[in-house]
Parts: structure tokens; C-alpha cells; sequence
């Protein structure tokens, strides 16, 4: 027996202990956004303080401040249309880790809770145009057709549903999904991930549900979809309460099933972090 | 934890997509990516059979700090041998044994590769306590371990 060994054993530990040790991580993210917030508050109060002083005389020079705050809205579009996405099933398609395979349920608390450093489409945009040679090379070297590539103007997050102990809704604002297209064809996800103020990308390419997911969204186009995580299945939610899960629903799977028992599930899981309007 | 470029790289220079080795390793597309995100690891047989797919060893997919190994050795008892399987499986055994600090600082630890300050940030401990905390589970374990070999 080696020490290493220990150390690889450690990669089968069980999804409950690390999803645990995950929720620690973000609780301890959250009471450092709280902190922040005191200290902002603190701000505004030395700010009010100094105000105060200037007016009285004490200081000849207060500093301007101004802070900017946007808001995006989008269309809600109706289509009953009926479509197949699908693509021809493949074998040994596992999912692996946490699986969410049956109904859930309406969460206790349908407050979504916000984690994460916030990656804005400034940043994003700026990662991805330093990055684009790489990615297309990456991409060209699996075999994909890279040679017009661009991403999409915005990205979106996920809203996660946690089935622990208390059923909880969250999202991750440092966790952001952003699409790589050649001309029309949708090539690749780049998720990208905000930790410490850096951000990082890892691109998701060559998959066979690309087509269907991409006709998913061309159907979709100019209405909110949103993006949520069932433990590690992925669903998308359109306006009309269409449910399609980009990796099952060309296997034929129902994803609407799995939120089936969640009356209005469009308006439980919206968060303006998780549209996308394609 | 950010270990995960090595799978991208050494899988982009094999011409691989996520799905391609996906199906390999006889895992879902979604997984591989979360390997690359750094947001999970392999288990020890998936990381094996990677390791022949690329014709490279294990180490040099997930290096481990040194500081780590070490660590982690002085849970090990002495002359005592575990399969790969038998070890995940009497860890899985022996987490829930730990209380939930405990079980936490062990896994950002060991799994996460967090260092002591990170930990302690989150458990809103000290890091002198988290290296505490740390060097007791790892007694338990190896008590846990040599126990079991009864």
C-alpha cells in the first residue's frame, strides 16, 4: 500500500459527503458576501459621515461616487408547434454521480439562494476573446469544424435544486454557460468559472445532442429559457413549460417527468441569472 | 481543486471529445466535464483505465502535493494491505463515523486538496485548529483501517 493510493481511493468517496463538504464551501461564500455587504454599509456610512463633515465645513473636497445598476428583460413567446429533437440513441451512456431519476417535489423554501463570485458577460466576453485561438484549435483538433467560430453575446447560470435533507433551490453566478457556434451549428458549451476574481473556461465539444439541443433553441427563439440542475441532470425550461434535458431527451427520455409533481416549475425556478433567451 | 486541465490536455492531444471518453471510461459526457472543471474526481479505477487510454500514469493525470501524500501516509497503518476497492469502501464506511467538522475538514482536505486557512475560513475556525482536527481523523483512520484488518 502507498500513500498515493490512499490519495486516489479518495476519488470514489460518496456524493452525499462531498456534496456536504460542497454546501460548506457555499454558506462560507455566502457569509462572505454578507460580510461585504457590512462593510459596504460601512462605507456609506463613512461616506454620509464625510458628507456630513464637508457640509459643516471640515472637509473642502468630498469625492463623488455613482454606481450603475441594470436589469435585463426578455420576451415571454408561446409555441405549441410540435418538434423532435432527437438524436439516434447511443449505448453506455451512464450518467454517473448524483442522478435524479424520479419526480421531484416543491422545494420547502422557494427563495433562490445566490453563490458565487458573479462572472458579468463584460468579463466573460473578454476571457472568451483572448481565448477564442485556443478554443478553435481545441476544438480542431477533436475533429470539429472550427473555422468560423463565435460565442454567444450572453451566457447563463443554472439554478440547482438540492434533494438533501431540505429540499433547497440555489445559483452559482460563477458558474456560467456560454455557446460556441460555427456560423449556425452549435460546436461546444464553455462553461466558465469564477474563483479568487479569476476566471477560467472549459469547453464541452462533440456531442452527438448538440443538433437536437441547438433545434431546441432555434424553436425557442426570443423567449427566456431557464437553465436548472436536478443533482447532475440538466433541464431547460421554456416560457410554454416545455422541459427538454439537452443529454436525455434525444435518448427518448421524458425530462418533463421529473419536475412533473412542480406546478408552475417556469416561474419556481426563474432567476434572471439562469435565462438565456437564444 | 483545479487538476482537471491535465485530462483536458492529454485528451484534446489524443483527438478525444468529453463524449468519446465518456464512453471509454463507460461514464456520462457530464462527468468528464465536471473532471475538467475540477469539481470532481475520477475514481480510482476510472483514473486507471484513463491512464492506459492516454499511455500515462496516474500520477501525472492528478499530481498529488507532496505535503498532501505525506499527510495522508500517516494514515495508513503499518504492513497492512487494501485493494484500491477495499480502501474507497472502508472510507465510505468510516466518514459517517466522523462528526460533520471533522468529516468536512478531511474532505476539502483530501479530496479538494483545500489548504488549512481555506478550511478554517469555511468551518469559521482557526487554521491551528483545522490542522488539529485534521491529525485526529487521521489517528481514527488508521485505528479505523487496522481494526478492520482484525
Amino acid at each position: 500500500m502507498k500513500n498515493k493510493d490512499i490519495f486516489f481511493a479518495l476519488g470514489g468517496i460518496d456524493e452525499k459527503w462531498l456534496a456536504e463538504a460542497e454546501t460548506v464551501k457555499k454558506q462560507s461564500g455566502l457569509k462572505h458576501i454578507f460580510t461585504a455587504a457590512v462593510a459596504v454599509a460601512a462605507c456609506l456610512i463613512l461616506t454620509g459621515t464625510g458628507v456630513f463633515m464637508y457640509r459643516s465645513g471640515v472637509f473642502t473636497k468630498p469625492e463623488p461616487s455613482s454606481s450603475a445598476l441594470t436589469v435585463s428583460t426578455g420576451e415571454r413567446t408561446e409555441n405549441k408547434e410540435e418538434i423532435t429533437y432527437g438524436n439516434e440513441p447511443s449505448s453506455g451512456d451512464s450518467l454517473g454521480g448524483y442522478i435524479v431519476s424520479h419526480p421531484v417535489s416543491v422545494p420547502e423554501n422557494t427563495k433562490i439562494t445566490v453563490t458565487g463570485e458573479r462572472i458579468s458577460d463584460e468579463e466573460a466576453k473578454k476571457y472568451l476573446a483572448e481565448n477564442k485561438i485556443s478554443v478553435s484549435e481545441a476544438l480542431s483538433a477533436s475533429g470539429v469544424d472550427a473555422g468560423n467560430i463565435s460565442f454567444s453575446e450572453k451566457g447563463y447560470c443554472h439554478v440547482a435544486y438540492s434533494d438533501e435533507d431540505e429540499k433547497t433551490l440555489s445559483v452559482n453566478e460563477g458558474c456560467r454557460d456560454y455557446l460556441v457556434y460555427n456560423g449556425e451549428k452549435l460546436v461546444a458549451i464553455i462553461t466558465l468559472i469564477k474563483e479568487n476574481g479569476v476566471v477560467t473556461g472549459t469547453p464541452m465539444f462533440g456531442a452527438k445532442w448538440f443538433d437536437g439541443y441547438n433545434r431546441f433553441l432555434q424553436k425557442n427563439k426570443g423567449g427566456e429559457l431557464i437553465y436548472v440542475y436536478l443533482g447532475m441532470v440538466e433541464l431547460v425550461i421554456a416560457p410554454d413549460n416545455t422541459v427538454y434535458a439537452p443529454v436525455l431527451s434525444p435518448h427518448g427520455a421524458d425530462a418533463a417527468k421529473l419536475i412533473e409533481n412542480i406546478e408552475n416549475a417556469y416561474e419556481i425556478f426563474y432567476h434572471k441569472s439562469a435565462v438565456y433567451v437564444p | 481543486m483545479r487538476t482537471g486541465s491535465e485530462i483536458v490536455r492529454l485528451r484534446t492531444k489524443s483527438g478525444l471529445t468529453q463524449e468519446e471518453l465518456a464512453q471509454k471510461l463507460f461514464v456520462s459526457q457530464q462527468l468528464v466535464s465536471l473532471w475538467e472543471n475540477g469539481t470532481r474526481r475520477p475514481d480510482y479505477r476510472t483514473l486507471e483505465r484513463m491512464a492506459e487510454i492516454f499511455s500515462v500514469d496516474m500520477e501525472s493525470i492528478y499530481p498529488a502535493d507532496r505535503a498532501l501524500l505525506e499527510e495522508l501516509s500517516s494514515c495508513l497503518p503499518e504492513n497492512k494491505s487494501f485493494s484500491a476497492e477495499e480502501l474507497t469502501q472502508r472510507l465510505n464506511a468510516f466518514l459517517p463515523l466522523l462528526s460533520e467538522k471533522e468529516r468536512i475538514a478531511f474532505i476539502r482536505r483530501y479530496y479538494f486538496a483545500d489548504s488549512s486557512k481555506a478550511i478554517a475560513s469555511m468551518l469559521g475556525i482557526k487554521s491551528n485548529n483545522v490542522r488539529t482536527v485534521l491529525s485526529r481523523v487521521r489517528v481514527k483512520l488508521k485505528n479505523y483501517l487496522s481494526e478492520e484488518e482484525k
